[in-house]
C-alpha cells in the first residue's frame, strides 16, 4: 500500500513526487511517458532561475531531484483508478495498485487522427511532436496532418530534413494559422498540398509506407506514398479513464479547488489537466507541490490527526 | 513620467516570477524590490525542494538569477521600498522615499515574515541551523537531535513531522500549557521521539558558523542550562503577512491576508495578487512562483482588454 500514487509524467508528477516523498510518504509514479508535454518544447527561458533549457532537460532533473528521495518509478498506461471503501486502487497493463491518495498529474496529451492503423504505427513512423522526430526524416518523404500554426510550424520545420512535405488538407487549403506563416510555408519547393482529402487508413508492413485518402470532391480513393506521418492536432485531456470517479468540465478538464482537491475526497489534482485557464510549467509544478502537501494534510486527518496546520485554522479556532 | 502599465511589488518568487511573464510579454514593468530584497528565499542557504535543481541551490543565488532573468526581458527593478499606495481611483498611486509612480494595473507579492524571536544569535545562525520552516530545511537534519519552539498547532506539525527525520525533537513551550489543539498535543506526545520543555525559553543560540548548542532558561525556577547536543532549531512561533501598506486600501481578511478571488483577483479591480501574502498555508517557493505567473497572466489579460 502506498500513501500517493501519482498519474503522470512531466513537471506535475515529478514535483508532486518530490514533495510528496519529502514527507515522508510512500510515492509511487505511474508515468506512459517520461516527460510529458515539455519534451515537445526545445526552448524554455521563462522558468523562474533557469535561464535557459529544454522542456526534456527541465523535465529530467525534476525526475532526478525526485529520485534522490524514496520514489517509486512504473512505465505504464492507467487505464483505471477505483475507489476502495478504504482507499483507491489504480490499475496500469493489468497490475493493481493501492494507495490512501491518488494525484492525477497526466497534463494533456497530442489529439489522435484516430483512424485506422494509427495505434499500430505510432513510434513507427508516425509522430505527433516534429520538433521532437523531424531530424529523423533526413532525405524522406512525409506527411502533415495538422491545424493551425501549429501544423504550419512543423511543415516548416520538415522542409529543413525532408525532401518532400505533403500537406494534407480537406478543403482547397491548410486550416488556420497566420496568414504570412501559411504565406511562407506553401513558397517552399518540397512543400506540396494534398488538397480535398481525408484520411482513411495509414497501412505498412512493420512502419508506415502508404495513406490510403478518400477523395472528397471526386469519386473513390488514392494512395499517397510517404515514409512517415506528422499529426498536429493539437493537445487534449485525456481523461476518460477517470470521467466516471471525478468531476470532469466540458472538455474533459478535472475540475480542482483552491487546494487542488477533486470532487472525491483523497484524489487531488495539479497541472496542465485542471480546469484552471493557466498552462505553464511553472504553474503545474506550484500546484503539484501545494497538491502533495494537501495529500499529506489528508493523510494525516484520516489518521487521526489534525493534519497540517496553517495560521488561517488557528484563527478559526480562536474565534470559536 | 513614471507611469508604467504594470507595477510589481515584492521581489520574491511570486514578484519575480510575475515579472519574468509580464516582461516576455512586453508589459515593461516596473518591480519594487526593495531595500531588502529577495524575500524571504534570502534568509536560507541551501534549497533543495525548488524543482528544477536536482543539486539544490542557494536561496540567495536563486534568487539573484530570477532577478536578472527578469531584467533580461525588459523589467525596471526598483530597489526601495513603496512607502504609500492610493488604489482609490485610476492610474494606481504608489510613492517610495523619493519618488512618485503610476501604473494601470498592480501586482502585490510582498510575502509574509516568519516571526522571530528576534535574539542576536538567531539572526547570526539563521540558515545554519537555525530555521523557521522544517518543509524546507528539516530533512538536512537526520540523525540529529533538534528543538521546535512554540506550542501551537503549527509546532506540534513541526514536531511530528521533523522526528521523520531527527533522532530527537524537543518542544520547548514558554508557558505551563500548549496552545495547540488536544489532537495534535496527543500526537505529539505519544511520538517516542518528541519531548516537552515546558515553561522554558532559549537565552541563546550557540556555535559561530553552524548551531551547536542551546542556552535555555526555566522561567519557574530561573534557572539556566546548555542543551549541548542540539544542531537544528525551528521556530515555529507563526507568521505575519507582509500586508501594512494596503490596510483600507483593499480587502484583507481577519489576519492581514489579502483576500484572493479566482487564484490571483483582488477586492480592487486591475489589482493582482499572488505567493505568501495570500497563502496562508503551503507557503512554499515554487507555489509562490506558480501563483506570480497566474496574477501576470490575468494582469496582462486585464490590460488588454482595458485598453484593447
Amino acid at each position: 500500500m502506498h500513501d500517493v500514487v501519482i498519474v503522470g509524467g512531466g513537471m506535475a508528477a515529478f514535483t508532486a513526487a518530490l514533495y510528496s516523498a519529502r514527507r515522508g510518504l510512500k510515492v509511487l509514479v505511474i508515468a506512459k511517458d517520461i516527460g510529458g508535454q515539455a519534451n515537445y518544447t526545445d526552448l524554455i527561458e521563462n522558468y523562474p532561475g533557469i535561464t535557459e533549457t529544454g522542456g526534456f532537460e527541465l523535465i529530467s532533473s525534476v525526475r532526478k531531484q525526485a529520485e534522490h528521495w524514496d520514489v517509486e518509478i512504473v512505465n505504464a498506461e492507467v487505464d483505471n483508478v477505483k475507489r476502495l471503501e478504504q482507499g483507491f486502487v489504480t490499475s496500469a497493463y493489468g497490475k493493481q495498485y493501492k494507495s490512501k491518495t491518488v494525484i492525477l498529474a497526466f497534463g494533456k496529451t497530442p489529439q489522435d487522427l484516430r483512424v485506422s492503423g494509427e495505434d499500430l504505427f505510432k513510434g513507427q513512423g508516425i509522430s505527433y511532436c516534429a520538433t521532437c522526430d523531424a531530424p529523423l526524416f533526413k532525405g524522406k518523404t512525409v506527411a502533415v496532418a495538422g491545424i493551425g500554426d501549429l501544423g504550419l510550424d512543423a511543415i516548416l520545420l520538415l522542409t529543413k530534413y525532408a525532401k518532400k512535405v505533403y500537406a494534407l488538407a480537406k478543403g482547397d487549403r491548410l486550416p488556420g494559422g497566420h496568414p504570412a506563416l501559411l504565406k511562407m510555408v506553401m513558397q517552399k519547393k518540397k512543400v506540396e498540398l494534398v488538397p480535398f482529402i481525408e484520411i482513411l487508413e495509414i497501412r505498412g508492413q512493420h512502419a508506415v509506407e502508404e495513406l490510403k485518402l478518400k477523395d472528397l470532391k471526386g469519386q473513390g480513393t488514392k494512395i499517397l506514398k510517404i515514409d512517415g506521418l506528422f499529426v498536429e492536432l493539437g493537445y487534449v485531456v485525456n481523461s476518460e479513464f477517470v470521467k466516471d470517479l471525478v468531476d470532469l468540465d466540458p472538455e474533459g478538464q478535472v475540475k480542482v479547488n483552491a487546494d487542488q482537491s477533486t470532487s472525491v475526497p483523497g484524489i487531488f489534482a495539479a497541472g496542465d489537466l485542471t480546469d484552471r485557464p493557466y498552462k505553464q510549467a511553472v504553474i503545474s509544478a506550484g500546484e503539484a507541490a501545494a497538491a502533495a502537501l494537501a495529500a499529506y494534510d489528508w493523510i494525516m486527518k484520516q489518521q487521526g490527526g489534525a493534519g497540517m496546520s496553517s495560521d488561517w485554522t488557528e484563527i478559526k479556532r480562536i474565534k470559536k | 513620467m513614471n507611469h508604467h502599465k504594470l507595477a510589481i511589488i515584492g521581489s520574491g518568487p511570486a514578484g519575480l516570477t510575475a515579472a519574468i511573464y509580464a516582461a516576455r510579454a512586453n508589459l515593461e514593468p516596473v518591480l519594487f524590490a526593495g531595500l531588502t530584497y529577495g524575500g524571504q528565499l534570502m534568509l536560507t542557504t541551501e534549497v533543495e525542494n525548488f524543482p528544477g535543481f536536482p543539486k539544490g541551490i542557494m536561496g540567495p543565488e536563486l534568487m539573484q538569477g530570477m532577478i536578472e532573468q527578469a531584467e533580461r526581458f525588459g523589467t525596471k527593478v526598483m530597489y526601495e521600498d513603496v512607502t504609500k499606495v492610493d488604489f482609490s481611483g485610476r492610474p494606481f498611486k504608489l510613492s517610495t522615499q523619493n519618488q512618485e509612480f503610476t501604473a494601470d494595473s498592480v501586482i502585490i507579492a510582498t510575502g509574509a515574515s516568519s516571526l522571530w524571536l528576534g535574539l542576536p544569535s538567531e539572526g547570526k545562525l539563521r540558515g545554519h541551523g537555525v530555521s523557521s520552516c522544517a518543509t524546507c530545511d528539516g530533512a538536512f537534519f537526520r540523525n540529529r537531535e533538534i528543538i521546535v519552539i512554540g506550542g501551537g498547532d503549527a509546532a506540534m506539525e513541526e514536531a511530528s513531522y521533523l522526528t521523520k527525520f531527527a533522532s530527537k525533537v524537543t518542544v520547548l513551550n514558554r508557558s505551563e500549557v500548549l496552545r495547540a489543539s488536544k489532537i495534535m498535543q496527543d500526537r505529539a506526545q505519544a511520538n517516542p521521539k518528541i519531548s516537552f520543555m515546558m515553561n522554558t525559553v532559549v537565552e541563546e543560540f550557540l556555535g559561530t558558523d553552524r548551531l551547536q548548542g542551546v542556552k535555555v532558561k526555566d522561567l519557574k525556577t530561573g534557572e539556566s542550562k546548555v542543551l549541548d547536543t542540539v544542531e537544528g532549531a525551528f521556530i515555529a512561533i507563526g507568521h505575519k503577512p507582509n500586508t501594512d501598506l494596503f490596510k483600507g486600501q483593499i480587502e484583507l481578511d481577519a489576519k492581514g491576508y489579502i483576500v484572493a478571488t479566482d487564484q490571483t483577483k483582488t477586492s480592487i479591480d486591475g489589482v493582482f495578487v499572488g505567493g505568501d501574502v495570500r497563502d496562508y498555508r503551503y507557503r512554499q517557493a515554487i507555489t509562490a512562483a506558480g501563483m506570480g505567473c497566474m496574477a501576470a497572466l490575468d494582469a496582462e489579460k486585464f490590460l488588454h482588454m482595458d485598453q484593447g
